[in-house]
């Protein structure tokens, strides 16, 4: 009896872990529902046509392209696939900790699918 | 006699076998298929070290360049566990854990295929005889669920309005606007924007179910290689990943097959020797019907003509079978996957065109076509080589 648990007991954990791992993504794509990001397993592969352009200045010094890409590990410009809340999500949590001594003005110009032209900013005011 | 076929029992460090492992055939060709993506498009290179982690624990190692070069490591060794057969459901686990593991480290890193790759990896290394392949199943009905979700509850989506511009950015083929032009304002964004959420939807459901799952794996490919071929893109590792996954959805014979040939025929006799050196499982058995005990219920002169594949149940001939043995060889898939690998630029930016080209040979299109050739070569097997080349 204890040998048949043994075999059997890593084999369940397993199955369990397995569907633990799938709800949780169930999970994901529910709570997509009410928010706006996508991140993980909320599955909206390339569901998105972001235009953007930031611009980001620290102690009144426009940072390049170069230097753009690297702090927030994005292009300065581009189309982003992913919905813009993801974007700004990138640049809030590093303007909160790594960057949180500079002072960075972020000011993130995009449209959705050719729409209006929109403005998100950090620090909010 | 068709033997049935049985793991090894012992370690065969050759990537081109496939028993003797945990994992079913068909599951670890997909192990291994994935990973020769993973390896060949260089993606264990760009594993991240932490920098904006989803979770935010994983800051502790932020510039800590240890942490990358650990799951690049993983990547490598595991991959390398993969292809040598070496306890590959732990190999998967840890291969799809460092690509979760680098997605959570990193927020820009994060991209759905990346994703994918990770947790098709990690659930295959979870896999145990009694669910089967159904974990892999179930996580590519989910991803075609919610991602034609995602896009039925966008209303961009529902007016063709996003398509009208994605189209703009990525699709690269002339003809697209020139269609488009003909038709009334919005008409062609919108039906692809329909196009693409029918589709996914019916992949989802059709994958769920055993009768329907064939057309769902053809509505996938064909998805693919459309997007493809719209915009001559990869969307990250996606274009080759999904189609591999549907390797869970298939039913692979538990026992060799059997192939009737013509054993008076020297041409069949090449073919024969040609086709069993590229068996390395040893999944066909060879048998020439004028000596077969067995015909299978086969009409005696049948064969003569045609070649027969007895696969289980099933019977082929003639360009059907030589399509199904191609498809139950292994190796081919991996004779099909790799000319799609190289960079866009090796195909003056059409390699699109490859993947049209296997999609239609594996058709019902082709098949008249391909009959025609087959019954060509048939009809003058005798002139190309001697009757004399026996083994």
């Amino acid at each position: 009896m204890a040998s048949t648990a043994s075999v059997h007991g890593p084999q369940r954990l397993r199955g369990l872990i397995g569907i633990a791992f799938l709800l949780l993504q169930v999970g994901t794509v529910i709570h997509a529902r009410f928010v706006g990001s996508r991140w993980l397993g909320a599955w909206a592969p390339n569901d998105y046509a972001v235009w953007y352009r930031f611009q980001v200045s620290v102690g009144n010094r426009a940072l390049s392209s170069d230097e753009i890409a690297q702090r927030y590990a994005l292009p300065a410009e581009g189309v982003y696939e992913n919905p813009v809340l993801n974007i700004t999500d990138i640049v809030r949590q590093r303007e909160q900790t790594y960057g949180r001594a500079d002072n960075a003005q972020v000011v993130l110009r995009y449209h959705r699918n050719r729409g209006p032209m929109e403005e998100w900013r950090w620090p909010k005011n | 006699m068709a033997e049935e076929l049985k793991p090894a029992g012992r370690w065969s460090p050759n990537p081109l076998r496939f028993d003797g492992t945990e994992l079913p055939l068909p599951l670890l060709l997909a192990a291994k298929l994935i990973i020769v993506v993973v390896l060949v498009r260089l993606e264990w290179r760009v594993l991240p070290n932490p920098f904006i982690p989803a979770l935010p624990i994983l800051d502790t190692f932020a510039f800590t360049p240890l942490f990358g070069l650990t799951l690049k490591m993983a990547v490598l060794i595991g991959s390398a566990a993969v292809l040598l057969n070496y306890r590959v459901r732990a190999a998967c686990l840890i291969v799809g854990s460092a690509f979760l593991l680098g997605i959570l480290a990193s927020r820009p890193y994060f991209q759905n295929n990346r994703m994918y790759v990770g947790c098709l990896l990690f659930l295959l290394g979870l896999y145990e005889p009694r669910t089967g392949p159904w974990l892999v199943r179930i996580q590519t009905i989910l991803v075609f669920f919610a991602a034609a979700l995602n896009k039925l509850l966008d209303s961009d989506w529902r007016s063709g309005q996003f398509f009208e511009y994605w189209a703009s950015v990525f699709v690269n083929k002339s003809l697209y606007f020139r269609f488009d032009s003909w038709m009334p304002a919005m008409w062609l964004p919108r039906s692809m924007s329909w196009m693409t959420i029918t589709m996914e939807f019916g992949i989802a459901f059709c994958l769920l179910f055993r009768r329907s799952r064939m057309w769902g794996i053809w509505l996938g490919l064909l998805l693919a290689v459309g997007q493809n071929f719209l915009t001559e893109r990869n969307f990250g590792m996606f274009f080759y990943v999904m189609p591999i996954s549907y390797l869970a959805f298939v039913t692979w014979p538990n026992r060799s097959m059997i192939v009737l040939y013509d054993g008076d025929c020297g041409f069949c006799t090449r073919v024969r020797m040609l086709m069993e050196r590229f068996d390395f499982n040893r999944s066909f058995v060879w048998q020439s019907f004028q000596r077969s005990q067995n015909l299978h219920a086969i009409v005696h002169e049948d064969p003569r003509q045609l070649l027969y594949l007895v696969a289980e149940h099933k019977k082929y001939s003639g360009f059907a079978a030589f399509k199904m043995m191609v498809l139950y060889n292994p190796l081919m898939y991996f004779v099909l996957l790799f000319p799609l690998l190289p960079p866009q630029a090796f195909y003056f930016h059409h390699r699109s065109l490859v993947g049209v080209a296997y999609l239609l040979f594996f058709s019902p299109i082709f098949a008249p076509a391909g009959e025609a050739l087959y019954k060509w070569i048939a009809r003058n097997r005798h002139y190309t080589f001697p009757a004399s080349v026996r083994t």
